[in-house]
């Protein structure tokens, strides 16, 4: 038998406590301190946080499937909108255990970023996040202890896939209301920072001259298929400052030529029947400072998607079930995440937004968004932005980046809750006009994160 | 779409002979796509013979006839009615694309675009049976210029198949491909690379795909450089081809079909030209800039009267008799003139004054002169002919009158394709307003063109062409506002174009003014054309509502409301009508197109 050591509303009432104070993660001891030391995370959460049968009081065991039938033994941990898809949409996930290893939620090179540098960020006056010699950003996470909502995004955004550079080959489906593939679409997500870099070159790698210096990333998104999109384009150029706007060009293939667009319109789909946005992106599409009324609501504990997500198939895509027609949702595995930073933030940058305030469920091992929801101006809940996460390894096969296991995420769920409409893409092996997953890409910036890169690369 | 894995194409010998141990992967995508144009009106194209406005109608033969032969000769000249033939239809056409796109290694790309286009309008309609839609007399496999093979209701054409090479900040594009410059959307101030293929539906498709379908690809060599972060220069060096017209019978044809147009012998001269073009970008703080300059043979070409060849030619006269398709009125010949931007009492005089059978000594000259003299003409001396309206309208009638002239005679004319050089430059910010204000991420743009020496058509066809330095600039602000929270941005784009010395189409404004039976008085101070686009998409972007309108503040409107709807991946439907009015007094571009007026229906299916 068991003994738990303390009882079940122990946890409960030490998130309570720490609300409105600046404490950082963990319960029974502070969690960086035995991340830092490669120490079980055990020590830092009583039994209930690390394991689901503990919190369930035995009702739900490792390996059981969550549905409809037993949703209601874990409604607490979960989003609103992920509750209503397993209660009413025939969703269903797989309880994994959680994870003790936080290395295991980062990129190798990430993770030993984060605890080098832990401690010397901070705030400039203008908002922005800053080394110690008032340079940009040098990498890891800023804050990986986050005590402040503001920490805790500026985690999320400084670096979205947490290399250098990433590839995204993306395979994407929109269903719609009656359960069936309206469209599809394959696109490929270009992403590279120009600070916080990791590994040969320094933080700053080649980024360094006057038309780089002042940059966050470069981030291009091409469509490649089907042919009524394939090839149009759009280069977002982000400034470190993040109270600024990003710049945006765009190849169009009527116009055949790389022109200039506004940039401030990113709350809406790129293309027919996608719910997701530009503002969407590692719900930090957005400059942090351009959102504002930041707030931590709570810590708690949630069920999220942040291993063994990456499946065999041959071009790394998932199963689906759920819905009218059984291709709704994708099937995910998902762990007891002992703690989560739930913060709010409003779009006070945004006149006329279609949202009145965003959410993000943030897990405080390794500071990444493991769910995200969007409200409409009247507070009614709008979207989920769901992503899954894991090693990619499985059966024996990995995929590396460098010499380590490649970390990333490996699919989202995106739904538009008021016209039940989803989008569900995935990290794609590879996709229509050959592009493949990758990471720390040498010489991508010229090949695709130019304008002359998207003249290019346009159809 | 379908993506596989071809391992050493030993098909594609241009690119094994780059790539012995090519692996490539191959991607095929496409459409198919059913596009008909139903009329919104009874107009039929004037400009064709079954829309001749002069079919069935008598007019007064004012020529010398009734007197030289009276009883005999008719007091009025008539173009037959039979010729008359009415459509409810402009255009049933299917089309095909088969895009083919490889990527060979990490610096190497090469695409293909196949179109299969055809119009069976021919079977349907009876003023359009038989007629020739898309063949033309120059170029290869009756297709004009590029790669493509042409029937009188089919083409087939390639109008993309390039190689692609990027290294660092290098670039070079090899082979046939299309080149875009420019701020300005559908206003062709930078966009002076390419010519226009009219043959599909002229100018009257969707205006927000611009001249994606138009464009004449041209086998090229395109590079570009970045050098360092905020400057890039570009550079071509492509063959000459000409833009295409619509055919001179076809639905949208575009100039008088009583003209014959010799369109091999100036293409001929032309065919090996090379065309150059160099471009710098840059960016200062918040403002991008551009400037270019282009070494060109004009593709849209300028023309002139040239002497009749063939059946019916009047030897050392720009006229052939006897085709029945000919001019039968002076009426008819100072009208169409005036339609076509011409002038008809000089065009009348050059005819005369530069040919040699009404040059002195020549075969027609006595003749000639005596029927000038005969009809009152200030100028009657062989060579030196002048005269004015009535007296050109006495002449032209004489000629026409089928007992003591020719009866009715068609014009031959040459188009020529002549060099020019085309400097220019541009500039685009972001304003950055207040928030939601009207200058809130507002782009505007500016650009301009300069042709020196430019060699224009001369409204009365002489061989000795116009020579203007013309300039071209346009002012484009684009805005996309958020009028609602529940609806997306909508996109409007504000454009002014000014053209000093040519009209929307490249007509000299010289011709412009046009009264039938007059000279033209022409228009100073240039041209001026102002546009406006609206874009508003519903939540899901799965439909999307447009509204194009340009002017020419002269009487000239151009509007295309429609929807573009897409349920589904694999289905797009197109609902576009198309409406042109004018003031019908000579002076702007809609003039003559009321047949135009259309609904567009397209239906396409994506794989």
């Amino acid at each position: 038998m068991h003994l738990l050591k303390y009882d079940f509303n122990y946890s409960r009432r030490a998130f309570l406590a720490k609300a409105g104070t600046l404490a950082g993660a963990g319960v029974l001891a502070p969690l960086w301190p035995l991340i830092a030391r490669g120490a079980d995370i055990g020590k830092a959460y009583p039994d209930e946080l690390m394991s689901i049968e503990a919190w369930t009081k035995g009702k739900i065991k490792t390996g059981d499937v969550i549905t409809a039938a037993n949703v209601d033994v874990v409604k607490e941990l979960l989003t609103p909108i992920a509750y209503r898809q397993i209660k009413e949409m025939g969703r269903r996930i797989r309880i994994v255990a959680t994870t003790r290893d936080v290395s295991r939620l980062f990129p190798h090179d990430y993770f030993e970023a984060t605890l080098r540098n832990a401690g010397k960020a901070s705030f400039g006056a203008d908002g922005n996040v800053y080394a110690p010699n008032g340079e940009r950003w040098i990498g890891g996470n800023p804050f990986p202890d986050a005590k402040t909502p503001v920490e805790a995004y500026a985690n999320l955004t400084l670096s979205w896939g947490r290399h250098n550079n990433a590839v995204y080959a993306v395979k994407d489906w929109d269903i719609g209301p009656d359960g069936k593939v309206n469209y599809q679409y394959d696109f490929v997500w270009f992403e590279e920072n120009t600070c916080g870099r990791l590994g040969p070159g320094g933080a700053f790698g080649s980024y360094t001259g006057d038309g780089h210096k002042d940059k966050l990333r470069y981030q291009t998104v091409m469509f490649t298929g089907p042919s009524d999109v394939r090839g149009t384009a759009y280069l977002n150029t982000w400034y470190y400052d993040q109270r600024k706007f990003p710049e945006l060009v765009g190849y169009v293939p009527a116009f055949k030529r790389v022109r200039k667009f506004p940039t401030n319109q990113r709350f809406e789909p790129l293309a027919p029947g996608l719910t997701f946005y530009l503002s969407d992106a590692w719900a930090a599409g957005d400059p942090m400072l351009i959102w504002g009324n930041y707030k931590l609501v709570e810590r708690r504990p949630m069920l999220g998607a942040v291993s063994h997500n990456q499946v065999d198939d041959p071009n790394w895509e998932l199963a689906t079930h759920g819905g009218p027609e059984g291709k709704t949702f994708f099937e995910y595995d998902v762990e007891l995440i002992p703690e989560c930073l739930v913060v709010d933030a409003e779009p006070v940058g945004f006149p006329r937004a279609p949202l009145g305030r965003k959410r993000a469920w943030i897990d405080a091992r390794n500071m990444m968004y493991i769910g995200y929801h969007t409200y409409d101006r009247r507070g009614e809940l709008f979207k989920s932005f769901e992503p899954a996460y894991g090693l990619y390894e499985k059966k024996g096969v990995k995929d590396l980046t460098g010499k380590h296991t490649t970390w990333s995420w490996t699919s989202v769920m995106t739904h538009d809750i008021q016209n039940n409409r989803m989008s569900r893409f995935v990290q794609a092996k590879q996709i229509a006009g050959g592009y493949k997953s990758a990471r720390n890409v040498e010489g991508m910036y010229d090949k695709y994160l130019t304008e002359q890169a998207l003249g290019r690369m346009g159809a | 779409m379908n993506t596989f894995r071809i391992c050493g194409i030993a098909s594609l010998g241009l690119l094994t002979s780059m790539h012995p141990a090519l692996a490539a992967d191959w991607t095929v995508s496409g459409l198919l796509r059913e596009e008909i144009a139903v009329k919104l009106g009874n107009g039929q194209n004037p400009l064709n013979h079954a829309g001749n406005v002069y079919n069935g109608v008598a007019v007064p033969n004012t020529g010398l006839g009734p007197f030289l032969a009276p009883g005999a000769a008719p007091a009025t000249l008539t173009r037959p009615a039979s010729q008359a033939k009415g459509s409810d239809l402009n255009m049933l056409a299917t089309r095909v694309e088969l895009n083919l796109d490889g990527q060979l290694d990490d610096n190497w790309a090469a695409h293909f675009k196949l179109r299969g286009f055809t119009d069976q309008i021919g079977r349907v309609e009876n003023a359009f049976k038989n007629q020739n839609l898309y063949e033309q007399s120059y170029g290869g496999n009756r297709y004009g210029a590029g790669l493509g093979v042409a029937g009188k209701d089919w083409m087939l054409d390639l109008p993309l198949a390039y190689l692609d090479y990027n290294k660092g900040p290098l670039w070079l594009r090899m082979g046939n491909q299309q080149i875009a410059w420019g701020e300005a959307v559908f206003f062709r101030v930078a966009d002076v690379a390419n010519g226009l293929d009219l043959r599909r539906h002229s100018l009257f498709d969707v205006a927000a795909e611009e001249f994606s379908d138009k464009r004449v690809s041209s086998p090229a060599i395109r590079g570009s450089y970045r050098v360092g972060e905020q400057l890039q220069v570009e550079g071509f060096v492509q063959q000459f081809s000409p833009s295409v017209l619509p055919g001179a019978t076809s639905p949208y044809n575009p100039i008088p079909a009583q003209f014959v147009i010799d369109q091999k012998t100036g293409y001929d001269k032309a065919r090996g030209d090379i065309n150059l073009g160099l471009r710098l970008q840059a960016k200062v703080d918040d403002v991008g800039i551009q400037a270019f300059a282009v070494r060109r043979t004009n593709p849209d070409g300028v023309y002139r009267w040239t002497e009749a060849k063939g059946a019916g030619a009047i030897a050392g006269t720009p006229f052939s008799a006897g085709s029945g398709v000919g001019v039968y009125s002076a009426k008819e010949w100072f009208r169409y003139a005036s339609l076509a931007r011409l002038d008809g009492v000089g065009g009348l005089m050059s005819a005369l004054n530069e040919f040699s059978a009404t040059r002195p000594g020549g075969a027609l000259a006595s003749t000639a002169a005596a029927v000038a003299g005969g009809c009152g003409a200030s100028g009657s001396t062989p060579g030196a002919m002048a005269g004015g309206g009535a007296a050109s309208s006495c002449i032209l009638d004489t000629f026409f009158d089928p007992v003591a002239g020719f009866g009715n005679l068609q014009g031959w004319l040459v188009r020529e394709y002549l060099r020019e050089n085309v400097f220019g430059f541009g500039l685009n910010t972001v304003f950055s307003g207040e928030p939601d204000s009207l200058t809130d991420q507002l782009i505007g743009r500016f650009e301009l063109s300069y042709t020196p020496n430019k060699k224009l058509t001369n409204p009365n066809l002489s061989q000795r062409y116009l020579e203007r330095d013309e300039l071209n600039f346009a002012f484009i602000a684009e805005k996309y506002h958020k009028f609602s929270t529940s609806l997306p941005a909508t996109y409007m784009v504000l454009q002014w174009m000014h053209k000093s010395d040519t009209d929307l189409f490249g007509r000299p404004l010289a011709g412009s003014n046009n009264t039938p039976g007059e000279a033209p008085r022409g228009k100073r101070g240039g041209a001026d054309y102002v546009a406006f686009v609206l874009q508003q998409p519903s939540p899901s972007l799965e439909w999307r509502f447009d509204l194009a309108a340009l002017t020419d503040m002269k009487g000239g409107w151009y509007l295309q409301p429609g929807t573009r709807w897409k349920p589904g991946k694999d289905f797009q439907l197109d609902v576009y009508a198309n409406y042109l009015r004018s003031s019908n007094k000579g002076q702007d571009f809609a003039e003559g197109y009321a047949y135009a007026r259309e609904l567009l229906l397209r239906g396409s299916w994506y794989f």
